[in-house]
């Protein structure tokens, strides 16, 4: 997943549609098929159906960050994103271990067992989403 | 005599007690020495500062901190505009930072050049200036009268910065600090892991032929990038006007910087490997046009956001700050132990209702200072 993440760098970084082009070829000549697959679903906007909804994101932010919930709720509004503030207000992220995992890995291994989910799970799913994310 | 003394230490206790009860009543002073609930509203503070519409007010020593408006008297903590302001009578700076001040105001003006820590005496009030870390000279202002120690921070920074003396912890009863960046996002690298990307940013850019234009405000955080550059090359950079004469001042104070060169518009060819150091407001003007082919990128605390970053057009944001981040303003909070805490400028708000939460007394006070950086 850190090729994806310098790709994701490379993208933000430059506001010249060439460099995003490069950036772009770069990453899809050098990675597995299924994972270029999952990087373009993204790329092109797809998102994962009721995996974790944005209500429950937020909850759980509002417990891993030990803020109080208006001051999460008051940067979430100043940020104006809710996974860039995850980002931004769990410190920590992700272990390298979570970073050696390919992008096709973070999918059918991570993300995707995410809906099916026991209750009892819930803790370990949460440390998963808001505080492992490769962001 | 006695009674002298008799009814300034009943004005302590009432100064004392109006702390406490602030937010539903106070406690005024009749003259029979009888005190009578008011309505906080119509309350006389005697609070040693207060908001005036000319700036923070200090009334039994006559002057003002950082005033917006002329006055007689100006106490400044430093020279970026929102804070030192032109038209007063009579300004009292930091040592480090009067040359500074001085090429800020116009030619004239009476300035005073006070050494860090040396006490001043204005009628019963002792001042003194303690280094805030902010940029060049930069001061934090210490207000005792009565027993009773008040700080005004200015503008400041926790971090290190090869650029002026460290942030000073001045211990005292009511603390009054900016909270430009007072959100929890709002948490800085360190700089020198800053410094590390901009060189490779630069070094990027110049393998592709291009040049790398980095917006930065020309008093203060220009110079500390060219600082904490020194780090990783002595290469020279390229400086905007603004930027240069800035430059020149530090050096001539003696701060260690990369060697500077002016954007000269003969030496366009010469621009194109080079890192260009220029003030956000020449983004976008005909003075760009030179350098042919460049990216952009900016130095402000506000580049820890994405969509502030996006929003100004800027390649790269380097989050650079000269302020103090949410965890660096609540830490000084709890070292100077102050038990009141007064917010100018930033996310007052927000701050101030943390605190509140915390037990901590503090609230927001309306000044004039900005949040640029």
């Amino acid at each position: 997943v850190r090729r994806f993440a310098a790709l994701f760098d490379a993208l933000d970084t430059t506001t010249s549609t060439n460099a995003k082009v490069d950036a772009m070829l770069d990453y899809f000549q050098g990675v597995s098929a299924s994972d270029a697959a999952w990087a373009m679903y993204i790329l092109i906007g797809r998102r994962l159906k009721r995996v974790v909804g944005p209500s429950l994101l937020r909850e759980w932010l509002k417990e891993e960050a030990n803020l109080p919930a208006w001051l999460v709720d008051e940067t979430y509004g100043s940020v104006g994103d809710l996974a860039e503030t995850i980002a931004l207000l769990v410190p920590g992220g992700a272990d390298a271990q979570s970073l050696d995992l390919s992008l096709t890995e973070w999918f059918n291994d991570r993300i995707l067992p995410l809906s099916r989910q026991s209750p009892s799970g819930a803790a370990r799913q949460r440390r998963i989403v808001v505080a492992d994310a490769p962001l | 005599m006695l009674l002298l003394l008799v009814l300034r230490a009943h004005k302590y206790t009432v100064g004392k007690k109006l702390h406490h009860d602030a937010r539903r009543c106070a406690w005024t002073s009749t003259g029979d020495g009888v005190s009578c609930p008011v309505p906080v509203s119509f309350m006389p503070t005697d609070d040693i500062i207060r908001a005036t519409p000319k700036g923070l007010y200090c009334p039994p020593g006559d002057f003002y901190l950082d005033p917006w408006q002329p006055v007689e008297r100006a106490l400044v903590t430093h020279a970026h505009g929102d804070h030192l302001r032109a038209g007063s009578a009579r300004y009292f700076v930091a040592k480090p930072g009067a040359a500074l001040a001085g090429h800020r105001l116009p030619p004239g003006a009476e300035l005073t050049a006070v050494p860090y820590r040396e006490p001043l005496t204005f009628g019963p009030v002792t001042v003194s200036f303690h280094p805030a870390g902010h940029i060049l000279g930069s001061a934090q202002i210490r207000i005792e009268t009565g027993g009773e120690v008040w700080v005004f921070s200015g503008d400041y920074k926790r971090d290190p910065d090869p650029t002026c003396d460290p942030f000073e912890v001045v211990p005292c009863d009511v603390f009054i600090s900016e909270a430009t960046f007072a959100l929890p996002a709002y948490r800085w690298p360190s700089a020198g892991s800053v410094a590390a990307e901009i060189f490779t940013w630069w070094q990027n850019n110049r393998k592709r032929g291009r040049a790398s234009v980095l917006f930065a405000y020309a008093l203060g955080k220009a110079q500390r990038v060219l600082a904490e550059l020194m780090a990783l090359t002595d290469e020279p950079v390229v400086v905007h006007g603004a930027v240069s004469s800035l430059v020149d001042i530090y050096r001539a104070e003696g701060i260690a910087m990369l060697p500077t060169v002016a954007a000269t518009p003969t030496k366009a060819a010469d621009h194109q490997p080079a890192l260009i150091l220029a003030p956000p407001s020449a983004a976008g003007s005909p003075w760009m046009r030179r350098f042919g082919d460049h990216r952009t990128g900016f130095c402000s605390g506000w580049m820890r956001v994405r969509g502030d970053r996006r929003r100004r057009g800027y390649d790269r944001g380097f989050v650079l700050s000269d302020h103090a981040d949410w965890p660096s303003l609540l830490r000084t909070f709890r070292e100077t132990g102050a038990r009141r805490i007064l917010l100018t400028h930033g996310h007052t708000d927000s701050m101030a209702r943390y605190l509140q939460e915390q037990g901590v007394d503090a609230r927001a006070l309306q000044t004039q200072y900005g949040a640029e950086e």
